[in-house]
């Protein structure tokens, strides 16, 4: 009875759910197929599993080169947005002094700001500064686009533990910054791993700016690599190979998320959800 | 030499007074407990002693010395919080010895002095184990732990049993009454449990609006309350208070009628306002079906065991509470007959102050 | 009791990054947007308000417009009622709750590159995924629709965004949903509540402001939407598709030439501000209402 009242709605989810995992499981299938099988043999699995479309990607379509660029860079990005933006959540949401919900207000705007704005000034300030195709550039771009969201999401973090721990490291004799670096920060590291989590994904995914800071193509992240493997894929139509560089792409943040998926959504929805 | 000494301290918070003219002085040794509804100023008080919060005015002194500006740290007090406040992250032999390791002391002088505190409280065993996996009793033996290892002049206690179960509550407050005997220490604490405040202190401080209400062992706060405040606020259930329609003083007594009977006290000794109001406790009611002063309905009975809740209305409307020992059969609607017996009168004047204190 | 020092040390390193690398640089935009600057390293005249004055005349600037117009309302149209529709199935007592949630976020943390390279092969007129399902199910007139055609490829492109953000807004109202303390449920159907009356008279009104979080974060993406139809655009991004993020990149960067009109692009990022900030605000007062305690 239940069961037949709860069918629709089960054939309704399942119907979305099995489109969102066949689509994703057919381009990760397809990355192994021939050329001539992707265009014939639809959601069958491959024939034989053809690694040569990886190495085809990995080498001539460098991937391989970008894929180290991207680990550096969005790896010293997401390390440099936790060491400034922790310690300033820390005081944003706990120390007392004048201004600091406007200075907070202020950290927070950025997120309402629309990218695309930022595309011709930030070009013009890295080329000023020497820094323009650079990765050095475009970290410090990542940085300073994630510090608002990494800010609240972690001043929202610190606002949530007791006030009681801080009152007791103070009788236990802790300094402010030592109160901040054994208890605080220790009691803190679960929000920092979902605001690291977080930025990694994004970073990784990240491909607006990178297109507009970045021209040279040994400079080029993953998602850029990808970008010019995509438009190569129209003279060559070679599907398997632009697929195998999907899959390159994708695996990581897939991992992770399958890993980790659940610190994620609950960072995503802290602030939403009060 | 006084061990702890408050002198005209006032606390404000923006336009809130939170503490008005706290004067309060504490012998070396003695168990003080600051009691009082919430919001009346004790756990403030508490935290401007721990040097949590700034004080606007007056002086703080520990052993004679002014601390009044100094960290908390520097105060050689030592806290245990409501909630135990203590780290997830560390162990609780981290835990204990975690303000030496700040103080940066020798590892093997941690590691003997948190042994020696863990014996006392009897959590030796639990010393390598997260504060997670200890039941609420236990947490609460590590955060005393924590406190008894620096050794502190003054031990400072926020409420620290409200978040236990009713049981282990009497538990560990009968171990804290022990604890204050083997360390001989001074002992300020916060609570708005008057049985813990009857039953743990030397003296208890009764606080209101910011303001000290009384100070005085137990027994006195609750035989003299100074006011009102103190007389309803001691004792459990509360005491009523009833309008009175009048008084006489015949030589060396007091006659006051009230709910068209009377009572016969011996005269105040200093009586200095006029009384107005009575108060009368649970227990000041005894049985008498021959000659009662007077026979409130019944409105609600609670059967105790040991004794008899009655919650009755008094002809002129007003709720009394009677508590009578034994078992009483009584029900709904029931007129019970009743003699008033003031074990220790309470007659207040006007301004509410009690003519007897 | 955290000092001034540290609060100096502490908040200031992150201040200067952002500062100087996202909120100045955004404050420039307006400056710029008063120019006619063709170009890093040549020299911008002021031309006060022209920039505008062109805006108003161009009608590939109204063609983004109304893209990103379309895709605001049309696509939030679709994105939410989806989102509220499967945030309704999943918390209807199935089994599963956390693994269809798992799933429908999926699309979000996979790079936009590597979905829109998926639904091109899905699109794809001959052997994609949609129109040979279409045929093995018989319906080969539709079969043989090409969905990126002029026509069609705005709204292939909204279906496959649709598809995207359902799944990352059904998890905020999952979350809200999740706050709701069943005995409001339980009580409702003692009084002898339907599913609607349920979710008409609790959920809605309980999930009140995570609605008004989940508009205004939809407002900020549609706005500033710009990755998902540019790579759906590959090499030569057709008009169809521009949106005003893409129209003012094109405009600064130029695609295959470079076109460098930076002033002229740097008025597309006011406009897209102004859009943004005033629909924020108008959704923020239309949905404002007092605090719930609960």
């Amino acid at each position: 009875m239940t069961l037949l009242r709860r069918l629709p709605a089960y054939i309704a989810i399942w119907a979305w759910v099995a489109f969102t995992v066949a689509a994703i499981l057919w381009v990760v299938m397809s990355a192994f197929k021939s050329k001539r099988e992707v265009l014939r043999s639809g959601l069958k699995p491959p024939a034989e599993l053809r690694w040569e479309n990886f190495e085809t990607a990995w080498t001539i379509g460098r991937l391989g080169e970008f894929f180290s660029n991207s680990v550096v860079i969005v790896c010293l990005s997401v390390l440099l947005i936790l060491v400034v933006s922790t310690p300033a959540a820390y005081v944003l949401s706990r120390a007392k002094f004048r201004g600091r919900e406007s200075l907070t207000n202020l950290f927070v705007i950025g997120m309402g700001i629309p990218i695309p704005m930022l595309f011709i000034p930030i070009f013009g300030i890295l080329a000023w500064l020497r820094l323009s195709d650079s990765l050095t550039g475009l970290t410090i771009v990542f940085v300073a686009i994630s510090i608002p969201f990494t800010v609240y999401l972690l001043t929202g973090f610190f606002a949530s533990l007791p006030s009681e721990l801080e009152a007791a490291s103070l009788l236990d004799g802790c300094s402010d910054f030592q109160t901040f670096r054994y208890v605080m920060l220790p009691m803190a590291m679960p929000g920092v791993a979902t605001a690291a989590i977080l930025n990694f994904i994004w970073l990784w995914n990240e491909y607006q700016l990178s297109l507009v800071i970045l021209n040279s193509p040994e400079n080029r992240t993953l998602p850029l690599g990808l970008y010019s493997l995509q438009n190569a894929m129209q003279y060559t139509s070679d599907w398997p190979g632009l697929f195998a560089g999907v899959t390159i792409v994708i695996i990581p943040t897939i991992l992770v998320y399958a890993v980790l998926s659940e610190k994620m959504i609950s960072g995503m929805t802290m602030g939403a959800v009060k | 030499m006084t061990a702890f000494e408050a002198i005209s301290l006032d606390k404000h918070y923006g336009e809130f007074h939170a503490l008005k003219d706290i004067n309060l002085s504490v012998e070396p040794g003695e168990f003080i407990v600051l009691v009082g509804p919430s919001g009346c100023g004790k756990s403030t008080l508490m935290r401007t002693i721990a040097g949590l919060e700034k004080v606007t005015s007056g002086d703080l002194k520990i052993d004679g010395r002014s601390v009044t500006g100094l960290l908390p740290k520097e105060r050689d007090v030592a806290m245990v919080f409501q909630s135990y406040a203590l780290y997830p992250h560390m162990t609780v032999a981290e835990n204990i010895g975690f303000g030496m390791k700040i103080a940066k002391r020798p590892k093997a002088e941690i590691q003997e002095k948190v042994l020696a505190a863990a014996k006392v409280l009897k959590i030796e065993d639990y010393l390598n184990r997260k504060p997670k996996a200890l039941s609420g009793g236990q947490r609460q033996r590590v955060a005393i732990g924590r406190a008894i290892v620096r050794d502190p002049k003054i031990f400072l206690f926020d409420e620290p049993l409200s978040n236990l179960d009713a049981a282990l509550r009497v538990e560990m407050r009968v171990e804290l009454a022990r604890l204050h005997k083997q360390l001989d220490a001074t002992m300020i604490y916060v609570t708005h449990d008057q049985v813990e405040a009857m039953t743990l202190a030397d003296r208890i401080v009764v606080m209101n609006g910011g303001v000290i209400e009384q100070i005085g062992a137990p027994l006195d706060l609750f035989n003299r309350p100074r006011n009102k405040f103190v007389a309803g606020f001691l004792g459990q259930p509360p005491a009523i208070f009833v309008r009175l329609d009048g008084h006489e003083v015949k030589g060396s007594r007091l006659q006051v009628q009230f709910s068209g009977t009377s009572v016969d006290l011996p005269a105040p000794e200093n009586q200095t306002g006029t009384p107005v109001e009575i108060g009368l406790r649970p227990d000041f009611f005894e049985l008498d079906p021959e000659n009662p002063d007077l026979s409130p309905q019944v409105e609600v009975v609670e059967q105790l065991g040991d004794t008899t809740l009655l919650y009755t209305r008094l002809p002129d409307g007003q709720q009394a509470t009677v508590q009578l020992p034994g078992q009483v059969t009584a029900k709904s609607g029931d007129r019970i007959p009743l003699r008033i017996k003031c074990k220790s009168p309470l007659i207040f004047d006007e301004a509410g102050r009690n003519l007897f204190a | 009791m955290i000092g001034k020092r540290l609060i100096g040390l502490f908040v200031t390193p992150a201040l200067a990054i952002y500062l100087c690398f996202f909120l100045i640089p955004t404050g420039f935009t307006f400056y710029f947007s008063l120019f006619d600057w063709s170009g890093f390293g040549t020299e911008a005249q002021f031309i006060g308000f022209d920039n505008y004055r062109r805006l108003w005349n161009d009608p590939t600037f109204w063609l983004s417009f109304r893209n990103t117009l379309a895709l605001l309302f049309v696509g939030g149209f679709f994105v939410f009622v989806l989102a509220f529709l499967y945030t309704i199935l999943i918390n209807s007592g199935i089994w599963g709750k956390k693994l269809f949630r798992l799933v429908f976020f999926l699309p979000n943390v996979v790079s936009v590159v590597a979905l829109s390279a998926m639904w091109a092969y899905i699109y794809n007129p001959r052997y994609g995924l949609l129109n040979t399902s279409l045929k093995a199910v018989g319906l080969d007139e539709m079969g043989r629709t090409l969905w990126t055609s002029p026509d069609n490829i705005f709204w292939a492109m909204l279906a496959a965004l649709v598809w995207v953000f359902t799944g990352f807004f059904l998890i905020l109202l999952l979350a809200g949903v999740d706050k709701i303390p069943p005995d409001m449920y339980e009580a409702a159907d003692l009084e002898g509540a339907n599913l609607w009356h349920k979710f008409w008279y609790i959920t809605v009104p309980m999930i009140w402001d995570v609605m008004t979080i989940s508009f205004v974060i939809w407002i900020i993406n549609a706005v500033k939407m710009f990755e998902f139809p540019f790579a759906f655009g590959f090499l030569q991004v057709p008009q169809q598709l521009y949106t005003l993020g893409i129209y003012l990149y094109i405009m600064g960067f130029g695609q295959r030439d470079p076109i460098y009109q930076l002033g002229y692009a740097t008025a597309i990022g006011v406009v897209m501000l102004v859009l943004a900030f005033s629909l924020i605000v108008l959704v923020r007062r239309l949905m404002r209402r007092d605090q719930l305690e609960f």
